[in-house]
């Protein structure tokens, strides 16, 4: 099992979205078997690493908090943008990292910037710390505290690394 | 009530889109206007659902999905070759 | 029920869609110009793709459209993190401070090729 299919998550999400475009018929079944097995294999280099997921029901309370915050964050920088321009106060803020994993923290830097009002924009070489720039942002320790544990803590909790 | 709400959409997407054009041609940095693209590569996306839930069709949708895949390889190439001066190390 | 959904998110995802591009226009620097987008991608065209799947469902169920949004939202933090690189990397105007102090970013890099080196970018 292990030498066929070694990431069986990939697998069978590769799967399911090949059939969700394509549709049900016998020979769309075929290729998405194939496509399942094949492809997890050709990217088994870039894969290696990936660290497991500890805990699934955390991992999806993560994605409601994601989307929550997506809607909020959304209608307050809508409120900005809108808003008198010269009252924003842009800045960069520097993210000390406790995630160390490189997918961890790719998918951290993902979460904050999929969040409207902070986009990640760079990562020091030995991976230590994220650089932000924050549209509008009062108290930078205020903001980073906020940040790491509302993210950071929840994923360090769903991946084993 | 539906047909209302897709006319309302299809405008402001046009609206979007002609605020894109001005940030485009207005620039000032190449980046501005890479970014400029990427927003406006987006609200084609949006453009084209629209239209598929108008005429209740999924024909749009390979497009959609042929965009989003392009227009993310485009603005990622773009990037780069702005940042470091060519695209592939 | 299922039209007044639909009519609901499609206006949501108007008025999002028109603020991000609005922000494109408006905002003063590169940097803030930046969170426009990404905007306008997760709640614009992630409810206008929403009300396709919710429209969708009398005939038949699909997940293609929320593949769509699945992928934009994977790849909006990619694209706003490489075009960062370009504002730090190019030294675009900025009303927020640079940091002066972040290690990686105040030299040209490297394997930049010559003939670029000498002549400046358009717009530059």
């Amino acid at each position: 099992m292990n030498t066929l299919c070694p990431f069986p998550l990939l697998s069978v999400t590769l799967a399911i979205t090949w059939l969700a475009l394509e549709g049900l018929s016998p020979a769309d079944l075929v290729l998405a078997l194939v496509l399942a097995l094949i492809i997890p294999r050709v990217i088994a280099p870039l894969l290696k690493e990936m660290p497991g997921i500890r805990s699934v029901n955390a991992a999806a309370r993560l994605v409601l908090l994601v989307a929550w915050d997506i809607v909020v964050a959304n209608i307050t920088v809508a409120r900005l943008v809108l808003g008198p321009i010269s009252r924003l106060r842009p800045g960069f803020v520097q993210v000390p990292l406790a995630v160390t994993h490189p997918h961890a923290i790719a998918l951290f830097a993902s979460i904050v910037s999929i969040v409207p009002g902070s986009v990640s924009i760079a990562l020091t070489p030995d991976a230590r710390t994220l650089l932000l720039h924050v549209l509008h942002v009062e108290d930078d320790a205020h903001f980073v505290e906020m940040i790491k544990a509302r993210y950071e803590k929840p994923l360090m909790e769903i991946l084993e690394c | 009530m539906l047909t209302a709400a897709v006319y309302i959409a299809l405008g402001s997407i046009a609206l979007a889109l002609t605020l894109c054009m001005v940030r485009l041609m207005r620039g000032p940095h190449p980046a501005d206007r890479v970014l400029a693209f990427d927003t406006l590569y987006i609200n084609t996306i949006a453009l084209l659902t629209v239209l598929g839930i108008y005429q209740s069709t999924a024909i749009f949708f390979e497009a959609a999905l042929l965009i989003a895949l392009t227009g993310f390889v485009a603005t990622a190439s773009l990037a780069r070759f702005l940042a470091r001066g060519k695209v592939m190390e | 029920m299922l039209d007044f959904l639909v009519s609901i998110l499609l206006l949501v995802g108007s008025f999002f869609i028109v603020v991000g591009a609005f922000g494109l226009v408006r905002l003063p620097d590169f940097f803030m110009r930046l969170h426009g987008p990404t905007k306008s991608t997760t709640l614009g065209v992630g409810s206008f793709l929403l009300a396709a799947v919710v429209h969708a469902v009398d005939d038949g169920f699909t997940l293609r459209e929320l593949l769509i949004a699945l992928f934009l939202f994977i790849t909006a933090p990619v694209s706003a993190f490489l075009l960062g690189q370009v504002g730090l990397r190019r030294h675009v105007d900025s009303r927020a401070p640079l940091p002066e102090d972040f290690p990686g970013l105040r030299h040209e890099p490297p394997d930049l090729p010559s003939r670029l080196r000498q002549t400046p970018l358009p717009g530059d």
